[in-house]
């Protein structure tokens, strides 16, 4: 899938990776190309104005944190704001996700 | 949504969003790479690849960032508050460069705001490029005119459709406290018809009263003396207040009240010369035509009043030429000097962006590397360019008012309008854009230079730059050795003997009006002399025309009998009471004092020049009429602060002549504070039109004669000061960014066993063969060109001077580049 497609559904994929618990930046990148089998990759490019963006609409918080590997990291939580813009992104993503299915299924 | 946190941000109370998100773009980076690593790549390929895949994430963000004016600000916001913090960092990069734009604007700013006074800025008279200056010239040198000529031209020359002036007039306005000292303009003609000039408020004069009429007009200055309506009394006379007119009109010159002159004067004698006429030129009439036509009407005037015009001739003169003409030349060699210093500021800032680039090239490197895009970068250098321009318009300010305002007292006398120079706002926006483009342009120099990410200058750069720093000390070596050739001379002027001694003494100044009759004059002078020497504590007065240092009052041709040549022009005609001499502690070198009409004492200059050194018993006269008998010779006393020696002056009898301005001198031992009020009272008893113009000690008019050559001084000192910080921040700028250039050379010298005193020497010969050239080419041009104005020593203290600055301008970078430790020397690149 072309970053194109991708880039609607950006904040999607970041507050459902984020579900899943704390991530830094770079861990939320390539847990998501690792769950959509290298499907889906996020650029960094793209990545981190929406985390920025996602933390400014207050669905996100973010604190500086240590890796495994002892290093310093900026670590991103889903906040309760966030679990509702969730749940908002997830109905209207099944909702056209259906729509679609429905256009294709036609004949 | 957002909009509070991002002003929050912008204003730094919110965490430093550039600096997180270099942070974390930093980590992913590492992350990258590392995991590239894993999968087999060289470190080095990895850490490329990392980069590449990264892709321009600061770019990206300021795209996103600029989408709505909220985001632009908080950017600009963002982008000033770094600017500052990397400003702060370089204290003498923003010292320096902030004093170098503000010299350079506000000096500017200053010198064409007088240019444009005198050259573009119309006068502010209605269509003032049709008005002439009617000026008469007799063989071939100016001459005044009077009212009863200039109707003359009025009438007779048909391309003027009027002819008008005014003369200016200090006399006194009859309050119920007392007289108070009053400048006043008497109109001759309709001066307003003439210019266009309207009221304020009320009306201006009209045609029928413009002969004498008792009416009167105050102009903004003189607005608070009266009211319209209300009846003044001015100098005996009683007029009608009948409007308002504007400071400007009467370009300048400082005005309060304006009535039209007195009828009788205008019917005065044609001899008289105290008048310069201005006409307005008939549409469609050249300013050549114009003059033929006068001409012939003054060849006319000559065969028709052939006592009184005799070799009469005029010229036409454009108004705002003739009255700006003294300051002309002035005007463009100063902003010739101002264009010329903006040139080299701007040079210098130049030098000292370089040497900061290179300072900082370490920083931006690491900014590059982190994917920051050039339009990134250069944004910063853009908000450090604003920065300091706005810091430096702010100071410029500063400078470029005290520039005006040193002018004013320098060059005022001679041309009042110079009190009309305001710092044009216009102009000075203009300047603070070039400075702003020349500051981005260097910003851009630099930013493009650091987005190439070890662009450092080469050998071939150095030269280019080295040039230009020992043209700029040329440059600053003749401008220190003039400077220091004026300092010279105005302390050798005023070290210079004065020819008297006036301690303990106050001088009094009395003004009568022009037109107060010679006995009522007479009368005043000897009740002056005795009431206030009845006063207490005042054991003498004394009488003088004026006081020594501030000028002469009348002067002509003078004769010895014996001689048929005229002995020599513009000898200075002063009068004194006897006992003046001694009150100021002039000596009596032979003879006695005056005590007739017909008997003068002369200074020792005059003797000399004129009566071969003896003038006791010899005859003088001004005309060849009236002989005067020399009883006595005096020392001389300087006539101006600026002149250093003595003019040759002959001292008659007070009263022996008419002049109405009065100074008297008292020896007491009264502070003159308590005296003032005491004076003023008595001579509100003696007459009803003299005004007493202040009480001082006479050490004090001194002060206040030295005024302008003070100034003019200070200037002169200024400009001094200003080339040597010009060429010490030059020399810092180049010496800086060459060690830098050299820090591994250095590295490698501290290295192999050189001490750091070796290395600050090196770098000092390259200074010193900079410093010796530009002395080198100084001297030539300062011997060849201007070798008949700036004397030797002058011009050798000129060139001591830069070289000393030159060399400690570079000691310190040398100094600093020397204490490298070698191994962060060799580190550097």
């Amino acid at each position: 899938m072309k970053n194109d497609a991708l880039s609607g559904n950006l904040n999607l994929l970041v507050l459902k990776t984020l579900a899943l618990g704390p991530m830094h930046g770079y861990g939320i990148a390539a847990r998501i190309q690792q769950l959509s089998s290298d499907a889906l990759r996020v650029e960094e490019g793209s990545l981190y104005p929406a985390l920025h963006r996602m933390e400014q609409e207050g669905w996100i918080q973010s604190d500086w944190g240590l890796t495994e590997t002892n290093r310093k990291a900026r670590f991103y939580t889903l906040s309760k704001q966030g679990k509702k813009q969730l749940e908002l992104e997830l109905d209207s993503w099944r909702r056209i996700a259906r729509g679609v299915e429905m256009v294709l299924a036609a004949r | 949504m957002g909009i509070w946190r991002r002003l929050k941000n912008s204003l730094g109370f919110g965490e430093g969003i550039r600096e997180r998100a270099e942070e974390e773009a930093r980590f992913h980076l590492d992350m990258k790479a590392e995991e590239l690593e894993r999968r087999g790549l060289s470190a080095e390929e990895a850490r490329r690849r990392a980069r590449l895949e990264y892709g321009n994430v600061l770019a990206l963000q300021e795209k996103a960032g600029d989408m709505d004016v909220v985001a632009w600000l908080d950017a600009l916001g963002r982008d000033l508050r770094v600017a500052w913090r990397r400003l702060r960092r370089s204290p003498m990069f923003l010292i320096g460069s902030v004093l170098l734009l503000a010299i350079g604007i506000g000096v500017n700013a200053a010198a064409f705001s007088v240019v444009n006074l005198i050259f573009f800025k119309a006068m502010p008279y209605e269509r003032s490029e049709r008005l002439v200056v009617v000026q008469e010239t007799r063989k071939g040198s100016n001459s005044n005119s009077n009212p009863r000529r200039q109707r003359d031209w009025g009438e007779r020359v048909k391309a003027f459709t009027a002819v008008g002036s005014y003369f200016g007039e200090s006399t006194v306005l009859r309050e119920s406290e007392g007289n108070r000292p009053v400048t006043t303009a008497r109109t001759v003609g309709d001066w307003f018809g003439l210019t266009g000039v309207k009221a304020l408020e009320g009306r201006v004069f009209l045609s029928e009263e413009v002969r004498g009429g008792p009416v009167a007009l105050l102009t903004e200055r003189g607005r608070g003396l009266a009211r319209v309506k209300d009846k003044i009394r001015v100098g005996g006379s009683v007029y009608e207040v009948v409007g308002v007119v504007s400071n400007d009109a009467f370009y300048g010159e400082e005005i309060d009240v304006v009535m039209p002159a007195p009828a009788g004067l205008l019917d005065g004698p044609r001899r008289a010369g105290f008048l310069v006429s201005v006409a307005r030129l008939r549409d469609g009439v050249t300013l050549e035509a114009a003059r033929a036509e006068a001409k012939s009407v003054a060849a006319a005037l000559v065969r028709e009043h052939p006592e009184t015009d005799r070799d009469l001739d005029v010229e036409l003169i454009p108004a705002q030429r003739a009255w700006s003409e003294a300051a002309r030349k002035p005007a463009w060699m100063l902003q010739a000097l101002a264009a010329l210093l903006l040139l080299i500021t701007l040079v210098n800032l130049g030098g000292l962006f370089l040497a900061r680039g290179m300072e900082r090239e370490r920083e931006s490197a690491i900014r590059v590397f982190l994917g920051a895009g050039r339009a990134h970068l250069l944004r910063v250098h853009f908000a450090e360019a604003a920065l300091l321009v706005g810091l430096a318009s702010g100071l410029s300010l500063l400078v470029g008012n005290w520039g005006l305002r040193a002018a004013d007292v320098v060059y005022g006398d001679e041309f009042p309008a110079l009190r009309l120079a305001v710092l044009d706002g216009r102009v000075y926006a203009a300047l603070a854009a070039v400075g702003l483009a020349a500051t981005m342009g260097f910003a851009l120099l630099m930013g493009w230079r650091n987005g190439q990410v070890s662009a450092m200058p080469g050998q071939a750069q150095f030269r280019a730059r080295a040039v230009l720093i020992v043209a700029q000390a040329a440059l600053g070596m003749l401008l220190l050795g003039a400077a220091v050739q004026m300092a010279a001379e105005f302390r050798k002027t005023q070290g210079a003997p004065l020819g008297f001694a006036a301690q303990g003494i106050v001088s009094a100044k009395v003004d009568l009006p022009w037109d107060v009759p010679m006995p009522e004059l007479l009368r005043a002078i000897e009740a002056g002399k005795r009431e206030m020497g009845a006063l207490p504590g005042i054991a003498a007065v004394e009488i003088t025309d004026r006081l020594p240092l501030e000028g002469g009052t009348q002067s002509g041709e003078v004769f010895v009998r014996g001689k048929d040549q005229k002995a020599g022009d513009n000898v200075g005609y002063r009068s004194v009471t006897p006992g003046y001499f001694g009150l100021m502690g002039i000596p009596l070198f032979e003879g006695e004092l005056p005590r007739r009409e017909n008997e003068v004492v002369v200074n020792r200059e005059f003797a000399v020049k004129f009566l071969d050194g003896k003038a006791v018993g010899k005859a003088v006269s001004p005309d060849q009429k009236r002989w005067l008998t020399v009883v006595g010779e005096v020392g001389g006393v300087r006539v101006a602060g600026n002149e250093e020696k003595p003019r040759a002056e002959m001292y008659t009898l007070m009263g022996s002549s008419y002049w109405p301005k009065l100074s008297f001198v008292l020896k007491t031992s009264e502070p003159p504070g308590q005296l003032a009020a005491a004076i003023r009272r008595t001579w509100a008893g003696i007459s009803d039109v003299a005004t007493v113009r202040g009480v001082a000690t006479v050490e004090e008019r001194m002060d206040l004669a030295l005024r302008q050559p003070r100034s003019q001084r200070d200037l002169v000192a200024a400009f001094a000061l200003v080339a040597l910080a010009l060429v010490v921040t030059g020399m810092y700028a180049i010496m800086a960014s060459d060690v830098l250039r050299r820090t591994r050379e250095m590295g490698i010298r501290l290295a192999v066993g050189a001490t750091p005193a070796s290395l600050v020497w090196l770098s000092l010969k390259r200074a010193l063969r900079m410093a010796l050239v530009a002395i080198a080419v100084g001297l030539v041009v300062g011997v060849y060109a201007a070798g008949t104005w700036i004397e030797t020593r002058p011009l050798l203290i000129g060139a001591g001077a830069t070289l000393l600055a030159m060399v400690l301008a570079a000691m310190v970078p040398a100094w600093r580049g020397s204490r490298v430790p070698p191994l962060l020397a060799l580190k550097h690149d």
